[in-house]
């Protein structure tokens, strides 16, 4: 098989598996926060703060391979 | 007013029992707080990152506000309220969700406040229940830095070669001291373009390094290219020590710089060559004499014969010799003679006549030169041809020869960049153990006449004691180096540290109260310490690196350059001039070897750095 198209397959799973798992884990949290207090502007401020994370952390698993 | 100890004691007392008060009181800040603290200390991290992540709690903030605004048509939010009524119904999740939007970015500054009060009091060497105490958190503190910095290092895409902003970025954070707290090492491309200095041990990482910066290097030229305000990169690296391992590098160099957007990667002598017939007349004129070891004293006498008698056979009517066989036929007094015989040239004929004994001498010393140096520089080829040179030097195995090299190859890339139009390209000179050749072409004088040229020079040494052979020279070498200098692990560190210059740190005695027991009682004074302590850097791990610039020090894991796979050389190749066959084979198209971008996911890096500036890890 071609090295290249190796370590890219790797470097892009890897990469959607840990984008996957942000994702999962935004959606547990604005859904235990719903679950757990209602529509309330808390809850509301959680689903922020959580997609806040998310863009702040996930930004290397969405950019293309700058060669690092 | 100095307190005796029973009211000092009660004073003490009563502070704790507030502060635990106000702890229980505001229960969910303290948690966030303790937990931000522990983050802080099992990552190393500085106190100005649980600032920031309280920073990035704005929106929520304003999300919560804003939500609350609307649907109690009120500024203050009933959530606390609620939070404490659903905690006393047993409702625990709701009670946590309610408090959130305040307890986060609250407990993240006092924890931020709690982190920066305890690392100044380590700091100031007045924490802990003994002085060692310090010793061992400094320790621990240094292992957990190195720890998140590798981390960061070898997670995917989170350490890019170059920001969006054009900084370069050598690797992680471990530690900084006088240098901006971040967690990648960002250097401004300018500082790329200065000269640099890089120190390391042979397994220390110094070649990682040095591909880094030269990829950095390439990278940032072809961006300046590409955006019309810079002409092509151009990079000449002289690796004065030869042998095995300089192939290694420079086969390693070769597909580096080729996936970062090299077109071609050129290793000379090996499969280029280079001309030395190219050079002007002078120039040419004075590379020949230089090349040849001459003595001192009364040698002087022949040098100046020798230089007479290449000047005649470059001078010569039918234009200079084009290649080395051209040249040596011309040192033959027949061929001078003949050459002079047209009208208009009396002098050198009659200097043609005088120096006909000596003729025959000076073509022996040149053909055994040449037969010594090989083909590498009898053309063609020029710097032009190649955007990466890899020269190699058996500087280890025949240091005559190496020097000779050095010479010539030096004397090329001046010609090639004064003969530039426009400034031409902006061109790195990096040497690598230049000292090994450096006894007819002292290091200083190249840095001065690079300087001259507008030439960014980057020298590497194994040693502080390898950059050149004079004291005086060496801190010429790092006074000069306006780009800074890499010191990576090696024994004698102290005379690099020192140009890092000192802080003022403040240093606590305690006062022994019996067999290994302190008091809290001492006293404090304000000392000198080391910016870069030369402790840390020799017991620095391969691949750790020190980054000494302007009286701060930033210590660095560096990041390896990802090597795709082996080169794809099947496509139709180009034929530069001054590549051989295997040359042109190798110097494919960087587009060859590139490998496919990555199509699963949308590239919005533009979109993402101006929203939230430039990129930092995960």
């Amino acid at each position: 098989m071609n090295p290249i198209k190796t370590v890219h397959s790797a470097l892009r799973t890897r990469r959607l598996a840990r984008l996957a798992l942000r994702f999962l884990a935004v959606l547990l949290a604005s859904a235990l926060a719903v679950a757990g207090a209602g529509w309330q502007p808390a809850s509301l401020a959680v689903i922020a703060g959580a997609l806040t994370w998310l863009l702040r952390t996930s930004r290397s698993d969405l950019t293309r391979d700058r060669r690092s | 007013m100095t307190l005796r100890p029973a009211p000092r004691l009660a004073l003490g007392a009563l502070a704790a029992v507030a502060a635990t008060a106000l702890a229980i009181g505001l229960l969910p800040v303290t948690i966030v707080a303790a937990i931000a603290v522990a983050l802080a200390w099992r990552g190393g991290w500085q106190p100005a990152r649980l600032y920031r992540a309280a920073a990035w709690c704005l929106p929520m903030v304003i999300v919560w506000l804003a939500a609350a605004a609307i649907s109690r048509h009120s500024l203050s939010p009933a959530d606390p309220e609620l939070a404490w009524q659903a905690l006393s119904r047993g409702r625990y999740l709701a009670a946590a969700v309610l408090i959130t939007p305040l307890a986060v970015p609250a407990g993240l500054v006092a924890g931020g406040l709690a982190w920066s009060v305890r690392l100044a009091a380590m700091a100031a060497q007045a924490g802990g229940r003994s002085p060692a105490a310090v010793i061992r958190f400094d320790d621990r503190q240094w292992r957990h830095q190195v720890r998140a910095a590798k981390a960061l290092v070898d997670a995917p895409g989170a350490v890019p070669l170059l920001t969006a902003s054009g900084d370069f970025v050598a690797g992680a954070v471990i530690r900084a001291i006088g240098h901006p707290a971040r967690q990648l090492t960002r250097l401004p491309a300018s500082r790329l373009r200065s000269h640099q200095i890089v120190i390391g041990g042979t397994g220390t990482g110094k070649s990682t390094l040095l591909l880094r910066l030269w990829a950095g290097y390439l990278a940032s030229g072809l961006r300046g290219q590409a955006a019309g305000v810079a002409g092509a990169p151009l990079i000449v690296v002289l690796d004065c020590k030869g042998g095995g391992d300089a192939r290694r590098v420079a086969d390693e160099a070769r597909h580096v710089l080729r996936e970062v957007g090299a077109g071609n990667v050129a290793v000379w002598p090996d499969d280029a060559c280079l001309s030395l017939w190219t050079l002007p007349p002078r120039q040419l004129i004075s590379t020949l004499v230089d090349l040849i070891e001459h003595g001192t004293g009364g040698a002087a006498y022949y040098t100046d014969v020798m230089e007479a008698i290449v000047t005649l056979a470059v001078e010569a009517p039918p234009g200079p010799p084009a290649s080395t066989a051209d040249f040596l036929a011309r040192l033959d007094p027949g061929w001078l003679s003949l050459a002079y015989a047209a009208g208009g040239y009396d002098g050198q004929l009659a200097l043609v006549r005088s120096a006909a004994r000596q003729v025959p001498d000076v073509a022996l010393r040149f053909r055994t030169l040449f037969r010594r140096l090989g083909a590498g520089l009898d053309g063609p080829g020029s710097f032009a041809d190649a955007d990466v040179w890899y020269c190699i030097l058996e500087g280890t195995a025949e240091v005559a020869v190496a020097e000779a090299q050095a010479r010539a190859l030096v004397d090329l890339l001046a010609s090639f960049v004064t003969q530039a139009p426009d400034g031409g390209r902006p061109v790195l000179l990096a040497v690598d153990e230049f000292s090994a050749v450096a006894r007819r072409l002292p290091i200083w004088q190249l840095y001065e006449r690079a300087r001259s040229l507008g030439l960014s020079v980057q020298v590497s040494a194994q040693s502080w004691h390898g950059l050149a052979a004079r004291q005086d020279d060496r801190y010429r070498l790092a006074a000069t180096a306006e780009g800074g200098i890499w010191l990576l692990a090696t024994p004698h560190p102290d005379p690099v540290t020192a140009l890092a210059g000192q802080r003022a740190a403040v240093e606590t005695s305690r006062q022994l109260a019996g067999r290994l027991r302190w008091t809290r009682y001492g006293a404090s004074r304000l000392t000198a310490q080391p910016v870069a302590d030369p402790d840390l850097i020799r017991a620095f791990e391969p691949g750790q690196a020190a980054y000494i610039h302007h009286g701060g020090v930033t210590f660095t894991q560096v990041k390896q350059l990802v090597r795709a796979g082996q080169p794809d050389l099947t496509g139709p190749l180009p034929g530069a001039p001054g590549l051989t066959a295997p040359a042109a084979a190798a110097t494919a198209p960087a587009a060859a070897t590139v490998p496919p971008p990555v199509t699963g996911l949308p590239d919005v890096t533009g979109l993402l750095d101006a929203a939230f500036g430039p990129a930092i890890g995960p």
